[in-house]
């Protein structure tokens, strides 16, 4: 069981982003899900120190062994965010926390409705059902939460929605996870997260 | 200097057994014993005495509280309540300790006081930060470089300050009066709650006789978080013995994140104040090697804030 601090962007994100590190870890995980704007700093804001902050807070606590953050592309076009992520990473290395990011482009649905059998899994949909492309769509958001209100509404049902896509996305399913910035993140958290799942 | 306390049976604390520095914190939630802790250090000092029936733990228990000075060897000030025949002791072997405890008002200090006779020496700051304008009106009569460096630094903390004056509205009161740099001379007391604070924060730090034990209840009651540091420095130095020949020891509570930011786990102490599963309560040191870990990049107040109490402290 590894136990991962995971950094996301609310409730949705935690809904998904434990079952999909699982999934690619092929592991068993005990998580512990951080929402990037509870991360309060007076200083300085932004991801890097916010990651920076986790790393350090792994460490400090004891009882868990590594972090994983993950943004939404939304507005960063020119990709800042992951960088300075990245850059934070490294300049964190002397603390010995396996770290994975990852950027999900626009946003973490681009990763769930990236693998249309999922998502047809997930929520119950037939074998004929249409999931429309991920290339084609603007807001893949708004195209899964269509999907998923034509099932069920509320967003207890989303969250569960969500895990239950997430828990079903396969790397070699998806049509392009090159540019929803998931195949980039698999191999990002399986370097990360080698030694520690072959130690655990 | 005291170095340790200990407290047995007292108010909401079954045993504490806690280091302390020449400046330390006091954090916790609401209603977790800080302000008791406070007062268990006014008994020991003799300020207040202890009832039987509302400062013991548990009925019929025996009372016990210890200063310690002297790398927490030697026991300054002692007393103990044993209910089986209802025998109290106490010993002091310091001195009678001069302690002053600090509750400022949230609308700020008055800047009216009376007059108080030269030959009692300098005179004492109150509980709600009285009595500033009698002392530096014996700053000005007694000791008149005090008051200038008083005045200087005053006009360095305060924007728009240009001098003070004392007035004497009546042969019995004296007033603080604050003079503009737009040349405008108005009573301090109807300048802002911040105003008054850092000008009772400067008395206290000018003071050629503070208190050796200065307890203050949330110093950043009414001050911007930016002129908090001020006032840390102030309290620092009169850790120091800066402005007279006695160095105090300063313990105050805070619930200001942006206040443990200023403090340096190095030199100064931060105890945890929390509830504990029987309803007690607890006090324990900062865990310091873990809190060191964010310190190369984060502040201790943005730890408390992320953290909690409870991630101050060492897992039992």
């Amino acid at each position: 069981m590894l136990s991962i601090y995971i950094l996301g962007d609310g409730p949705l994100d935690n809904a998904m982003l434990p079952p999909i590190i699982k999934r690619i870890l092929d592991h068993e995980i005990n998580p512990e899900f951080k929402a990037w704007k509870d991360i309060r700093l007076h200083g300085k804001g932004g991801y890097a120190a916010r990651l920076k902050y986790a790393i350090r807070r792994v460490k400090a606590i004891g009882s868990l062994q590594a972090v994983v953050a993950v943004v939404d592309q939304d507005k960063d076009n020119k990709g800042t965010r992951i960088v300075k992520l990245r850059e934070a990473r490294d300049a964190d290395r002397h603390h010995n926390i396996p770290t994975s990011v990852g950027r999900a482009i626009p946003h973490g649905e681009a990763w769930l409705i990236d693998d249309h059998e999922a998502v047809k899994e997930g929520l119950g949909l037939p074998a004929d059902a249409k999931i429309p492309s991920v290339a084609k769509i603007g807001n893949p958001k708004g195209a899964l939460n269509e999907i998923q209100r034509r099932q069920k509404g509320d967003l207890q049902s989303r969250k569960d929605a969500y895990a239950c896509i997430a828990m079903n996305v396969q790397l070699a399913r998806c049509r392009f996870p090159g540019k929803t910035g998931f195949k980039e993140f698999v191999e990002d958290l399986e370097t990360e997260f080698a030694d520690l799942v072959n130690r655990g | 200097m005291f170095t340790k306390a200990m407290m047995q049976n007292f108010r909401c604390f079954k045993e504490v057994d806690v280091p302390l520095k020449p400046l330390t914190v006091l954090i916790g939630k609401n209603d977790t014993g800080k302000s008791a802790f406070i007062d268990a250090l006014m008994i020991l000092s003799r300020k207040i005495d202890f009832s039987l029936d509302q400062d013991i733990y548990m009925y019929h228990k025996s009372l016990e509280l210890n200063m310690f000075i002297q790398e927490g060897k030697h026991i300054a000030s002692r007393i103990s309540y044993e209910p089986l025949g209802g025998q109290r002791a106490e010993n002091n072997d310091a001195a009678l300790l001069k302690t002053s405890k600090f509750n400022l008002p949230s609308d700020g200090p008055s800047m009216k006081s009376p007059g108080v006779s030269d030959t009692q020496g300098p005179p004492e700051l109150l509980e709600q930060g009285n009595n500033v304008p009698a002392l530096l009106d014996f700053f000005l009569r007694r000791d008149r470089k005090r008051f200038f460096n008083y005045v200087d630094e005053s006009v360095r903390h305060i924007p728009g300050l240009k001098d003070i004056h004392i007035a004497t509205p009546n042969p019995g009161s004296r007033r603080v009066d604050l003079a503009t740099d737009k040349d405008f001379i108005i009573p301090a007391d109807k300048s802002s709650v911040g105003v008054r604070l850092m000008l009772f924060f400067l008395a206290l730090a000018y003071h050629p006789e503070p208190p050796e034990l200065i307890l203050i209840e949330e110093p950043e009651k009414g001050v911007h978080p930016k002129r908090l540091s001020d006032i840390i420095t102030l309290l620092r130095g009169l850790t120091t013995g800066e402005h007279s020949p006695i160095a105090s020891q300063v313990i105050m509570t805070t619930h200001s994140p942006y206040l443990l930011d200023l403090i340096n786990l190095e030199t100064d102490g931060v105890l945890i104040f929390q509830r504990n599963e029987d309803g007690g309560r607890g006090v324990h040191p900062a865990d310091e090697e873990k809190l060191r870990i964010f310190l190369d990049e984060f502040h201790l107040g943005e730890v408390w804030y992320n953290e909690g109490e409870e991630g101050m402290v060492r897992r039992a």
